[in-house]
């Protein structure tokens, strides 16, 4: 047979096969879930869609306004954070604030994320 | 005077210098390149270092160190003259198929399934990222029609499974089917491999829309402990009864993994845990990064084969970065707007580079966009699907 007709049939076989094999992977985790995922874990899962999806909704809403704040005032929770922590008798005057740009790997980011979302 | 001079003589055709063959200087130039590029630049210094210094040993001049056993015949006795080099026999764990399977148990113990588990249907990205490997493998074979070049089927397969971004699937497979090309089918899959963060994200921009790169998706849910456990188990019978050929990786990786996962049942397996993950890991990888680095010899390295396959490797892995970016529109628009496409091209395994080029193009258009551990979920299926994917190209070209 010619090799290029014989490798087409090899392609169409390969293909269709590494599709069924890991289709049929999806369909037995997808059998899986019922029986091995325990309530534990369907319960919060199904709070969570329900609490998740308006707080996205509200941070999408806001997010034009947030652009737009008031710098004053993002200076003055910043300040007040910083007094707050230094006690009432510091003399702290804050004469600049630079925004630095986050360096967290990005692993810890998500892990960071996926403990904040689990708590909503 | 004239018997020092004839001394030196010896003593200078004994070196290196007086044999050393243009080939050979080529590659101990390549090799340096290599170790310049994975030491100063980063390129997957864990395999390319050993790699790249296995390819200086084999082809320093006289020193034989991949030169097989020497025997002689006496009094109809057969002895063993010269017990050969020591990479030729390390290269036996390449060659009877030991090295990549044992490379697929540490990967196995230190890979995280639950991404999969928890969105099944990611496990669909994985295979058709899996796309890169067939079209290269029908590319290897239309270069036949020029004239310096001429794969065969079973040298096309090898060629194509660079495109599963794999390393030890594709030393697995070139093992078995073509040895001669192991060299630079092993340089060209891992240099691809780290060469992803520069090859995927124009291919992802290219085929997908603003709108869709920046669908922000649900949260995955928390997976089980006995789900965890099954899993493994599950899927070496599941392949392994389909695929008889892909047994050994998937039921290597798999193996691993449940090792890993059952440590919470039985802490004492902890310590073979922690001994695939590491010990046994690095020593493996020492074997086989040195011993394929030492097939990149320079007389069957430097041939426009070596050349075809570099172009066809770059062609492999774009064809399933664009393969699993391409499924995952289909999904975006099947599940109406729930999945982002750029989750596709994780699909093709080198974990977790590729999952990674996902979370950083996504969040170039949403930086509140954590696709990372959605990526993972292909990601990892892209390696139960690289590994299905050999398997069936050894039981049709083998």
């Amino acid at each position: 047979m010619d090799p290029i007709l014989y490798g087409l049939i090899v392609t169409l076989f390969g293909v269709s096969i590494v599709f069924l094999v890991l289709m049929g992977l999806w369909g037995i985790l997808a059998m899986m879930r019922p029986l091995f995922a325990g309530k534990k874990t369907q319960a919060p899962q199904a709070a969570m869609k329900s609490s998740i999806n308006p707080v996205v909704a509200e941070i999408t809403a806001t997010s034009a306004e947030t652009e737009e704040m008031d710098a004053d005032e993002i200076l003055a929770v910043i300040t007040a954070a910083i007094s707050a922590c230094m006690g009432s008798q510091s003399n702290l005057i804050v004469r600049r604030i630079t925004r630095v740009g986050d360096h967290t790997p990005v692993w810890s980011q998500i892990g960071r994320h996926e403990q904040m979302l689990n708590r909503l | 005077m004239s018997f020092i001079y004839e001394e030196l003589i010896e003593l200078y055709k004994s070196t290196g210098f007086a044999v050393i063959t243009w080939q050979q200087g080529v590659m101990l130039a390549l090799s340096c390149l290599l170790l310049y590029l994975a030491l100063k630049k980063g390129f997957e210094p864990l395999l390319l270092v050993p790699i790249a210094f296995g390819m200086l040993l084999a082809n320093l001049p006289a020193a034989g160190l991949m030169d097989g056993p020497t025997y002689v015949t006496v009094d109809g006795i057969t002895k063993m003259k010269d017990p050969g080099g020591l990479l030729h026999w390390l290269y036996q764990g390449v060659k009877l198929g030991i090295y990549p399977p044992l490379i697929f148990f540490g990967v196995g113990a230190m890979t995280d399934f639950a991404p999969l588990i928890a969105n099944p249907k990611s496990i669909l990205l994985g295979a058709a990222a899996q796309l890169g490997i067939f079209t290269t493998f029908v590319g290897a074979l239309l270069l036949d029609k020029l004239p310096f070049l001429d794969f065969t089927l079973k040298q096309a397969g090898s060629i194509g499974i660079i495109g599963g971004a794999d390393g030890p699937t594709a030393i697995f497979l070139a093992s078995k089917l073509a040895p001669e090309l192991l060299g630079p089918i092993a340089v060209a899959a891992y240099s691809y491999m780290a060469l992803v963060p520069l090859i995927q994200p124009p291919i992802m921009r290219a085929l997908t829309t603003k709108k869709e790169r920046e669908v922000v998706m649900a949260q995955l849910r928390t997976v089980s402990r006995t789900e965890r456990i099954v899993f493994p188990i599950m899927v070496t019978l599941v392949v392994s009864l389909v695929l008889p050929s892909a047994a050994i990786l998937v039921g290597m990786l798999m193996f691993g993994n449940l090792i890993r996962e059952a440590v919470d049942l039985q802490s004492v397996l902890n310590r073979l845990s922690k001994t695939a993950q590491n010990e046994l890991m690095n020593i493996v990888v020492i074997f086989l990064g040195i011993t394929v680095g030492a097939t990149a010899n320079g007389e069957l390295f430097l041939k426009p084969q070596t050349l075809a396959i570099i172009v066809l490797g770059l062609l492999a892995f774009s064809m399933g970065t664009a393969g699993g970016v391409v499924f995952g529109k289909l999904m975006y628009k099947l599940s109406g707007g729930k999945v982002n496409p750029l989750i596709g091209s994780a699909g093709v395994s080198a974990v977790p580079m590729a999952a990674r080029v996902s979370q950083k193009v996504g969040q170039e258009y949403n930086p509140n966009n954590y696709l990372l551990m959605h990526a993972m979920g292909p990601n990892v299926a892209g390696v139960i699907g690289s590994a299905v994917a050999a398997g069936v190209l050894l039981s049709m070209l083998g």
